[in-house]
């Protein structure tokens, strides 16, 4: 049984939101960087919702901090929307929060 | 560089590429076995110990050992983002970090300060990162500091069967943020504590069920077994996931790091210090 990864993305505006839905890991990478890939010139506001994410692994947090340098270098903001309390205690150890807000506030 | 891959793709036609790449993979495995799993320190009235197993030939876990001119032994272990051969690279150079980086900071917050200025941008060009908890042990006072750069806290367990809850020091992963100051914390570690480092690999573990081994588990069968020596340790830990998996391929590389503090005051006989 192999783990499996859809993401499907919509716009409005200029805000993006990325649905992914299964396992973000580093067998199933390839759709997430894809449609990252298609986010328009025009965002300004990128929402990636987990609420249908099942695990996720250091390659696809990797993901979401380049995701997050990104944003910081074109001028868009990022928002990680429905999470689990299991996967948002791992941003937390992990800092993910914390380059979130050091790169995306004002000031950052 | 270019001229080097046509001349690969001609060289190597049916196979031989295979079998070059597979030769060159177990050299490598080779040297990264070696420089991971060096000797371990000598401690009189205690003992450490580490084992890491990658899931692949080669993989991205990481632990190391270094005895301070003070008498304090710095231990450090480490998870790369991603697996095989690119976290293996990258392992390589998160090792280079903190050899440097242990011989001139004073505590496990200044390792961590240190190595994140030395390795961010390579691992920012790279879109990658590596998890990491330092800590010292203190033999005299018998306490242990620590830092993470976005790695899970130690378990301490008490001979009399209780988790000691630890404070907590948190911090942003290697390769997040640059210029990123570390803070770190202290515990007071009584006779016959058992110190458990570890990565996610013991964590999440799956079974067929898609079921994860997790914390909770691992914290119980610590608990059951802290009568054991650190060998022994090491076994049950190994035999418990093994059992829980039931032979599923390894996803993630399994790393631990394992102490234990006898009765009678720990002292750190010798192991590569640092010629001042």
């Amino acid at each position: 049984m192999y783990d499996t990864l859809e993401v499907y993305k919509k716009s409005e505006g200029n805000v993006c939101t990325l649905y992914v839905s299964g396992v973000l890991d580093y067998s199933t990478m390839d759709p997430f960087i894809k449609k990252i890939q298609e986010i328009e010139v025009s965002s300004k506001l990128v929402i990636v919702n987990f609420e249908r994410l099942e695990f996720i692994d250091s390659t696809g947090i990797g993901a979401i901090i380049n995701l997050v340098h990104e944003a910081k270098n074109k001028n868009f903001k990022v928002k990680l929307d429905g999470m689990n309390n299991e996967i948002e205690e791992l941003f937390e150890t992990l800092g993910v929060f914390q380059v979130m807000k050091s790169l995306l506030e004002v000031g950052g | 560089m270019f001229r080097r891959e046509i001349s690969i793709e001609k060289e190597a036609s049916n196979g031989e590429l295979d079998r070059t790449l597979e030769r060159e993979i177990k050299l490598a495995r080779n040297i990264q076995m070696k420089l991971l799993n060096g000797n371990e320190p000598a401690i009189k009235n205690g003992t450490v110990s580490g084992i890491s197993i990658p899931a692949r030939l080669i993989g991205g876990d990481y632990y190391d050992f270094y005895l301070l001119p003070n008498g304090k032994l710095r231990i450090v272990i480490g998870d790369v983002m991603g697996k095989g051969i690119p976290a293996a690279m990258l392992m390589i150079l998160t090792r280079g970090a903190f050899r440097s980086a242990a011989e001139t900071t004073k505590g496990p917050a200044d390792t961590l300060t240190a190595m994140n200025n030395a390795i961010y941008e390579d691992l920012r060009v790279l879109g990658s990162f590596v998890t990491v908890l330092c800590a010292d042990w203190d033999p005299e006072k018998q306490e242990l500091s620590y830092a993470s750069a976005g790695h899970g806290l130690p378990l301490v367990v008490h001979s009399s069967q209780q988790l000691v809850d630890i404070p907590v020091a948190k911090g942003v992963m290697l390769g997040g943020l640059p210029d990123v100051v570390y803070n770190q914390n202290t515990v007071k570690i009584e006779e016959e504590d058992l110190l458990f480092f570890y990565t996610d690999g013991i964590t999440e573990a799956q079974n067929e069920n898609g079921d994860m081994y997790r914390t909770e588990r691992l914290e119980k069968m610590l608990i059951e077994n802290v009568d054991l020596d650190i060998n022994e340790l090491e076994n049950v830990v190994t035999h418990s996931l093994e059992s829980f998996t039931k032979g599923l391929p390894q996803k993630d590389d399994i790393t631990m790091v394992i102490m234990k503090v006898n009765r009678e005051k720990t002292e750190i006989a010798s192991y590569n210090s640092p010629i001042l």
